[in-house]
């Protein structure tokens, strides 16, 4: 941590203590060139923070600010994110604000990290705004209070109004809104609401205005995903290399990489020989794995797979297999699994992959 | 996904097509059944593995294919 005016004491004054983060850009210490900057800790509010201090004249007071640069961050989350947690531990905060990060990618994944670390550590409300498409909103919009925001600073005074308002409403305990009306991306909760319609009467509404052209609004909405193109077909079948990948949660017995049998984060990969030959178990608690354990070839056509790649139907079969359990299973872990998948099925030159799925 | 991301084809057996196709699989297969995808577990051993392989032939065909979104071939 580099030196700098340490916030001392604990303001007897009654009114809440709100401690804030920005990157070193926000907290005026510099442009790219201070990206790299350990943590500071700044007494009072900087830059966005003493726009936020406005909000809760004679109510809050912006303890500290606590800066760190974008890149020291981004390098190592993880340990950056606990540096930071202490600091902010040891300012005893009533709630915490990070960003308005808008769509900077490192600030925004930064400020989620953090917000939440806090919220979930801390058990304090901790709020931080994102524009929709930064990384960090769908990372963390789960785990804190995530503000919609614009693309750039422009909407920096709405998004520290709406930030600052929800926060008050959290330190009095006061209800919070759906994240619709209140400007928040959805956190993940259903809560009840009374309604003065039916949803039979709300669903013939919304079929009326859908067939006569008009405008309505679903009140489900399908989480997006990226749109993926196709990867190129295998040119040479003879010369392919194929493995095998399944998220039906199969490992060798006593589970050595501890997949997790449900909302699992992690993959592992298994000589296909050896787990065929030795005793293996189901890492998944989302079907019956009665079949499977019967006949491993009805998840894993090896069987099949050995005889066409001796009939050259095809190059050869991967010795290795890749290995996941996919039930409750987060789109974030999905997509960090398939990544960490895929990595290596490029590093080992496999042309195509085989996924099997329960 | 993420593996088509990196330029590697793949195709999916899947009995839940419908999560496949949300999620945009370019190339699906409908399994069998979700505890025994490639394969109908009432048939006998020598029925059983013909079906696996005529799976698995099915594969290897979409494989050399175009990736199409949106829709599956049956086993």
């Amino acid at each position: 941590m580099m030196s700098d005016k340490l916030v001392q004491g604990n303001p007897e004054n009654g009114k809440w203590r709100i401690v804030c983060y920005l990157n070193q850009f926000f907290g005026q210490i510099g442009g790219e060139d201070k990206a790299d900057t350990g943590f500071l800790v700044k007494e009072g509010p900087i830059g966005p923070a003493m726009f936020l201090q406005s909000f809760f004249a004679g109510e809050g007071e912006v303890v500290a600010t606590v800066i760190c640069g974008d890149n020291y961050m981004a390098d190592n989350l993880g340990e950056a994110v606990e540096e930071g947690f202490k600091l902010i531990a040891d300012l005893k905060p009533s709630i915490f604000f990070s960003g308005p990060g808008f769509n900077s990618g490192r600030y925004g994944v930064a400020c989620g990290a953090i917000a939440a670390a806090v919220q979930e550590r801390l058990g304090i409300p901790a709020i931080t705004g994102l524009y929709p498409e930064n990384p960090g909103t769908d990372m963390y919009r789960k785990r804190a209070y995530v503000v919609k925001t614009g693309i750039n600073a422009g909407t920096m005074r709405t998004a520290l109004a709406t930030m600052a308002g929800i926060g008050k409403r959290l330190l009095k305990n006061e209800p919070i809104g759906s994240a619709e009306k209140e400007g928040y991306f959805a956190r993940g909760f259903l809560k009840n609401e009374t309604v003065e319609k039916t949803a039979a009467v709300r669903g013939i509404e919304m079929l009326f205005d859908k067939v006569t052209g008009k405008p309505f609004k679903t009140e489900l909405s399908i989480p997006q995903f990226e749109d993926i193109p196709p990867a190129p077909p295998v040119n040479d079948i003879k010369k392919a290399t194929i493995a095998l990948v399944s998220d039906g949660g199969v490992v060798p017995k006593g589970n050595p990489d501890k997949i997790k049998v449900s909302q699992n984060t992690v993959w592992a990969s298994y000589n296909l020989d050896e787990l065929f030959a030795n005793p293996y178990q189901i890492a998944h608690s989302g079907y019956h794995p009665t079949e499977v354990r019967e006949n491993l070839n009805r998840l894993l056509p090896m069987d099949v797979l050995k005889e066409l790649e001796a009939e050259k139907e095809f190059g050869r079969l991967f010795p290795v297999f890749y290995s996941c359990s996919g039930n409750t299973t987060t789109v974030q872990s999905c997509k960090a699994i398939g990544e960490g998948i895929a990595k290596k099925l490029v590093e080992e030159n496999v042309t195509a992959a085989l996924l099997v799925s329960t | 996904m993420q593996i088509e991301k990196q330029g590697i084809p793949t195709v999916q057996v899947s009995s839940i097509v419908d999560v496949a196709m949300m999620v945009g699989v370019p190339r699906l297969i409908r399994g069998y059944t979700i505890t025994s995808p490639i394969c109908d577990f009432h048939l006998s051993p020598d029925e059983e593995k013909a079906m696996r392989r005529r799976c698995v032939k099915k594969a290897l065909a979409l494989l050399q294919q175009e990736g199409k979104k949106g829709s599956y071939e049956t086993i």
